[in-house]
């Protein structure tokens, strides 16, 4: 596996840090995550310079096409030339002004370059120029969400839930990152409302409760006097596993109509996966969402001792020819427990196919349970 | 002396007196209580011309012939100033000394200049001046006295002779006419039909004939421009049409000949408009497809324009008449850039009165014609769907009084943030962003000082503190946003809390008005301005621009939003930065409902009002609620709550008024994102264009039918057309009614002889009376005339009356008591035109000359058509080549003997003289 860039892997690192943070847990000991990659191992393999110097006269030829440009920018960056890549970009940019893919690649080489200012600048062009565009505002808090900008992303999702009311898996993803940002009562009441809706597809549902139930263990957490509410709440909830669980994966996606799937091999070697949802150790994959954004979550209530290896593949593209998959993994470890320690591994899949292993998570024998 | 047959309408006063906004207070020492009156001396500082759109003629002290001003040469001694056709600027003194003068078509100033300074009084028409920090005083004549002007002003000539004074800053938009004069000529008041050559370029079509066909309604005017274009191309081809719809304008219809007959367009949802547009293309019928392009600017695809034929298209759209202290006028400027192609005809009618006729138009034209001392100030339009109420409100100047004479201070030095969006947004609009920051700071005043911020998801200043207005200060600042690429969204919130720590004495807004990043909550953004505590002005421009949350915080605040799509724009708000703050304000001035009354009233938001401004508003009852008797305005004068009920009695029929509250329920809705086919629907049930619609003409109606296109345009415009007739405004005309209209009219006072001539006064006919008093006191009563559906009244103009202007006074009191108190302007003129006449032999010809000169005691060079009958009994018609001067060739071979030619000259009061011209071998 060919390492990641120091910037971008301590970025990763600092931003999966910052998440766990919010809530500070006293470290079980038993379960030890270690991060991965951002990118697929093939996405920054070298270019030749005869490739590089083909794709600048594609792109000389036809400066509109946008396929000969993507790929041009595309290689600069494998190339790890993230200065030409910018360039390009730029370049492209200026011809094609509206065109949202070049808005966001220039936001991540900028964010690469760790030019954070720029980067935010460069990315929220993308409302700026279609402000009522729902899926532009969910492209960039996505973008946010990577880049760590939560509160950012917050707003992003807000604006993007106001302009489409009835998109329940929006204000799903509003609900998460307002639990992430510590707002409960807010990640509560819109979790509740999509649990108690029973018009929201269960695809939706189900996460919601898996949400909620965290949010119900915080309360209690937080709250002494709620506890046994909270208790309650959480068993009407119906969960299958319950809300105390080892592991807990979440994923999601930021691309319409698009399929990206969660793998995690347990330690026997068995891939849960849309192909095998159950595991032999009682771990399961919940749903195997088609239609893009996600969530599928995979839950694992008493993890057995050995490696969890988590992965992301890009199984199936959405329309057009540049699109790409980016969103977030995240990771909860002694989920509903005062030990409960979450994680966000952002991840980005460029092509069909990609897969990319965003982290392992380490069991030990014995433990606390 | 054979009495006149010539006699047509010169100017028409309103009775209202504008606020002298820009006048300093005090009376000039020597002047009359009112009026007072020019020093005897003429102005001894050089009068330069810098620019002559028009035609400029000066008198100077003890020269009564009226002299074309010309360029480069500098006139000293001047006491009169006169332009006809086209606008002019003035310099008053080297480098404008003294000041700058902007003059308007058929304005006529008289200046004078003593120990106290220039002295200016507008004798008739519309001017600007600027005084320049230079000492010298520039005092103006007005009803209350001579009254000296600091900064810019306009000056307009009201009813009785004095000149009203109004702050340019405070009514920026009556000013556009000068700002048009700064810069380059460009196409207005007409379209341009442009087709591909063989060689695939496209050339514009010969335009042989324009009509443009008004019909005031109310305060309104709708106006129908009639194009004629032709095809010279031996094939069919598809043209582009654009035409350019004038500022407030509200386009209304489209119709296009085909078949010999004029189809009218229809609003249809702009893809399907497209789809049929196309598909129609293809069977080779006879579409035409108009959508709005950019700006003002509206295209129209047409196709097919036949072969060696011409093509008829016609173009409507309503918009505000101009009313200021002359009354209510409508106006029309016809913008032909150099180079530009001719139009063969051109007539231009105003509620039947054609007030322009002619051929081979090389130049363009500015019309302001007087249509009303008084617009109705409540009008009602009743439909299907319900009641249109629109109403004018003044506030009453009491408001303004009770805030006492401290609220008019103004900081002698304003510090300024200027915060200009460089979000990406900004992108295509950046051009005209700069021109915008480069025209605000420079019309700032030396004292004051500014910071600009460049503002997008952050904020950064171009400066770490303010900086004095120079030239060098606004090229850096300028410089600096030039150097920011547009990128990012655009966080209001942070701009507004940027400025606020400046704590600045005014905020100006340069960006298209979205708040896209931070905080998006109007009423929390509306927060953030109140604690600037100083005027925010706005501009609001680009694409995707919507001045809906800075209109409010403008309005609240006491300053200005203004929508800017072009370079003139952006000067008339630079005028409202640089010269609008004085004077007392209404903050938050608003029209409201009044308890309990239903309806719809727009617009929502809140404005800033200036003693003698007027708001309008608009209120929709549905069908079946009785439209309210009462609405109130309300707003705060220096910080106290003020309110005003404004009664909504006599309401006159007029039509329009639905249309006009649809244009802003349209704003309205898409401001509130609205769903599309919301906005469809009712840009389709009010016949007004939406971004979402398109004006789509089809061949027939089958084709329509075909469609599933329904006929609502045609019936709208069949009724806005009875409506109009219904509630036609009083207008006055006067003229001969034989002649009128067989010569070109003009602009500036018309002159007649004495005689008997008529005056025809187009008043309702079941008004009490119309009377018209003469200079001299006579009084007449008109008497109404069904033949010509008019008022009618001859008049005699005695044989020994002097020659010079006159001004006649016409009082008609409607049937409902309320009186109308309009202005006639006249020329009396006796003397034939005397001319020196030459001939000179060319090679192939004599090249005859004509030169008019002083005669009787009058050096007026009036003289406008000169003939030539030549030996064979052919008539030569000398073309004008200036004022007083004509010329042409005869074309023969060398005379053997001398020659007499008869030569026949006449002016415009039709003074005729004959004369001889002896041709020398």
């Amino acid at each position: 596996m060919r390492k990641l860039p120091f910037v971008l892997f301590a970025a990763l690192l600092a931003v999966a840090a910052t998440q766990a943070a919010a809530t500070p847990p006293p470290p079980s000991g038993r379960l030890t995550l270690v991060a991965g990659e951002r990118e697929p191992a093939g996405a920054r393999a070298a270019v030749t310079a005869d490739e590089l110097g083909r794709l600048e006269q594609a792109v000389a030829a036809q400066p509109r096409d946008r396929a000969a440009r993507f790929a041009l920018v595309r290689a600069l960056h494998r190339a790890g030339k993230l200065d030409e890549a910018v360039a390009a970009a730029r370049a492209w940019r200026a011809v094609d002004a509206y065109n949202l893919v070049v808005v966001r690649m220039l936001g991540d080489l900028y964010s690469e370059r760790g030019q954070r200012d720029q980067a935010r600048r460069a990315y929220s062009a993308v409302v700026e120029l279609l402000p009522g565009d729902v899926g532009a505002q969910r492209a960039l808090a996505s973008a946010l969400k990577q880049a760590g900008d939560l509160e950012a992303a917050h707003q992003r999702l807000s604006a993007a839930a106001a302009a489409a009311p009835g998109d329940r898996r929006l204000a799903f993803e509003l609900a998460d990152v307002a639990q992430r940002l510590g707002r409960t009562a807010e990640a509560r009441a819109g979790l509740e409302a999509l649990v108690a809706d029973t018009a929201v597809p269960e695809s939706v549902r189900y996460p919601a409760r898996q949400r909620l139930a965290q949010v119900y263990h915080a309360i209690a957490r937080d709250q002494p006097g709620e506890a046994a509410a909270m208790r309650r709440a959480i068993a009407g909830l119906g969960l299958a596993g319950g809300s105390e669980n080892d592991i807990k994966i979440f994923l999601t996606w930021d691309t319409d109509r698009s399929d990206v799937d969660l793998w995690v091999t347990n330690p026997s070697g068995e891939r849960v996966s849309y192909q095998r949802k159950q595991g032999s150790f009682g771990d399961a994959l919940y749903d195997d969402v088609t239609t893009g954004y996600g969530p599928e979550s995979y839950t694992a209530p008493r993890a057995q001792p050995g490696a969890y290896v988590v992965q992301v593949n890009y199984y199936r593209a959405g329309s057009g020819n540049l699109s790409e998959a980016r969103g977030e993994v995240v990771v909860v470890l002694d989920e509903g427990k005062p030990t409960e320690q979450r994680h966000v591994l952002p991840y980005r899949l460029f092509d069909k196919g990609d897969t990319v292993t965003v982290a392992r998570i380490d069991v030990r024998a014995g433990g606390s349970r | 002396m054979i009495p006149t047959r010539l006699f047509t309408l010169a100017a028409l006063g309103a009775v209202t007196t504008l606020l002298a906004c820009g006048a300093e207070p005090g009376t000039r020492p020597g002047a009359g209580a009112r009026g007072g009156e020019l020093a005897d001396a003429p102005v001894r500082l050089p009068l330069e011309l810098v620019q002559a759109r028009g035609e400029v003629a000066v008198r100077t002290a003890g020269d009564p012939t009226w002299r074309p001003l010309a360029a480069g040469a500098p006139l000293t001694g001047v006491r009169e100033l006169k332009v006809t056709r086209h606008g002019a600027i003035v310099s008053i003194g080297h480098g404008d000394a003294a000041g700058r003068l902007w003059l308007r078509a058929g304005t006529h100033l008289r200046l004078a200049q003593d120990d106290h300074g220039v002295q200016l009084e507008v004798v008739a028409g519309k001017s600007r001046v600027r005084r320049s920090a230079a000492a010298m005083p520039v005092t103006v004549m007005t009803a209350g006295g001579a009254r000296a002007v600091a900064g810019d002003v306009l000056l307009t000539a009201a009813p009785g002779g004095a000149t009203a004074i109004t702050a340019t800053g405070a009514r920026p938009e009556l000013a556009d006419w000068s700002l048009a004069l700064e810069r380059a000529p460009e196409v207005a008041g007409l379209g341009r039909l442009e087709a591909a050559t063989d060689h695939g370029v496209d050339e514009a079509l010969a335009l042989r004939r324009v009509d443009v066909r008004v019909r005031t309604a109310g305060d309104h005017a709708l106006t129908e421009v009639e194009h004629v274009f032709f095809n010279p191309a031996a094939e069919a081809r598809e043209g582009t049409f654009r035409f350019p719809v004038p500022d407030r304008a509200l386009l209304t219809g489209l119709a296009m000949e085909i078949n010999g007959a004029l189809m009218e367009g229809e609003i249809v949802e702009r893809e399907k408009a497209r789809r049929i547009y196309e598909k129609i293309v293809d069977d080779m019928q006879d579409p035409a497809l108009l959508e709005w392009e950019q700006g003002n600017w509206f295209k129209l695809r047409v196709f097919p324009i036949e072969a060696t034929a011409e093509k008829r298209v016609v173009i409507r759209y309503a918009q505000p008449l101009v009313g200021d202290a002359a009354g209510w006028s409508y106006e029309y400027s016809l913008g032909l850039p150099e180079g530009d192609a001719t139009i063969g005809a051109l007539t231009v009618t105003v509620d039947g009165q054609e007030v322009v006729r002619e051929t081979d138009v090389r130049a363009g034209l500015d019309l302001s014609v007087p249509v009303a001392a008084a617009a109705p100030a409540v009008m009602r339009e009743t439909r299907a769907d319900g009641t249109y109420t629109a109403v004018r409100v003044t506030p009453d100047p009491a408001l303004f009084a009770a805030a006492g004479p401290g609220a008019v201070a103004r900081p002698r030095t304003r510090d300024v943030v200027v915060v200009v969006d460089t979000s990406r947004s900004m992108l295509e609009a950046r051009p005209l962003q700069l021109e915008l920051l480069r025209t605000t700071l420079a019309e700032l005043g030396a004292a004051d000082r500014f910071v600009v911020l460049a503002s997008d998801v952050a904020v950064t200043a171009h400066a770490p503190a303010p900086v004095a207005v120079n030239l060098a200060a606004i090229t850096d600042a300028v410089a600096f946003i030039d150097g920011i690429e547009p990128d990012g969204a655009t966080d209001v919130a942070a701009a507004l809390r940027a400025a606020a720590a400046r704590t600045p004495s005014d905020v100006v807004y340069l960006g298209d008005g979205v708040p896209t990043w931070g905080e998006p909550d109007r009423a929390a953004l509306a927060g953030l301005a109140a604690d600037l505590g100083a005027p925010v002005h706005a501009a609001i421009l680009g694409k995707g621009a919507s001045s809906e949350l800075w209109q409010e915080l403008a309005g609240a605040s006491g300053g200005r939003a203004m929508v800017v799509r072009r370079a003139i724009d952006a000067a008339r708000f630079a005028l409202a930065v640089g010269h609008g703050g004085d004077g007392v304000r209404m903050r938050g001035a608003r029209v409201v409902l009044a308890g309990g009354a239903a309806g719809t009233l727009y617009p929502h938001a809140a404005t800033t009002a200036w003693d003698g401004d007027t708001l309008t508003a608009i209120v929709h009852t549905p069908a079946g609620v009785a439209p309210p008797t009462a609405l109130r305005l309300v707003g705060t004068v220096a910080g106290r709550a003020v309110e005003q009920p404004v009664a909504l009695d006599d309401a006159v029929a007029t039509a329009g008024v639905a249309r006009r509250w649809a244009a802003l329920h349209l704003a309205a809705l898409d401001a509130a994102g609205a769903p599309r086919e919301e906005l469809v629907a009712a840009s389709q049930a009010h016949g007004v264009l939406s971004r979402h619609t398109s004006l789509l003409v089809l061949e027939s109606e089958e084709a329509y039918r075909e469609h599933q296109i329904e006929r609502r345009q045609a019936a709208q415009q069949a009724e806005a057309e009875r409506l109009a007739q219904a509630a036609a405004g009083p207008q006055v005309t006067g003229g001969d009614l034989d002649t009128l209209g067989a010569r070109q009219p003009s602009l500036s006072p018309d002159e007649i002889q004495p005689g008997d001539p008529e005056i025809k006064i187009p008043a309702p006919r079941d008004a009490r009376s119309v009377i018209v008093t003469f200079p001299w006191g006579e009084t007449k009563v008109a008497e109404w005339d069904a033949e010509v559906d008019a008022w009618m009244v001859r008049f005699l103009v005695a044989m020994d009356t002097p020659d010079g202007d006159y001004q006649a006074r016409i009082t008609v009191t409607h049937a409902d008591g309320r009186v109308e108190i309009r202005h006639l302007g006249y020329t009396i003129d006796t003397t034939a035109p005397a001319m020196k006449l030459t001939a000179t032999w060319t090679g192939d010809g004599y090249r005859l000359e004509a030169r008019q000169l002083p005669a009787g005691g009058s050096r007026r060079k009036d003289a406008d058509r000169v003939e030539v009958v030549l030996p064979d009994g052919q008539l030569l018609l000398l073309e004008q080549q200036a004022w007083g001067r004509f010329a042409g060739t005869w074309t023969t071979a060398r005379l053997d003997a001398a020659a007499a030619l008869r030569v026949v000259v006449r002016d415009r009061a039709l003074n005729q003289a004959v004369l001889t011209l002896t041709v020398a071998p």
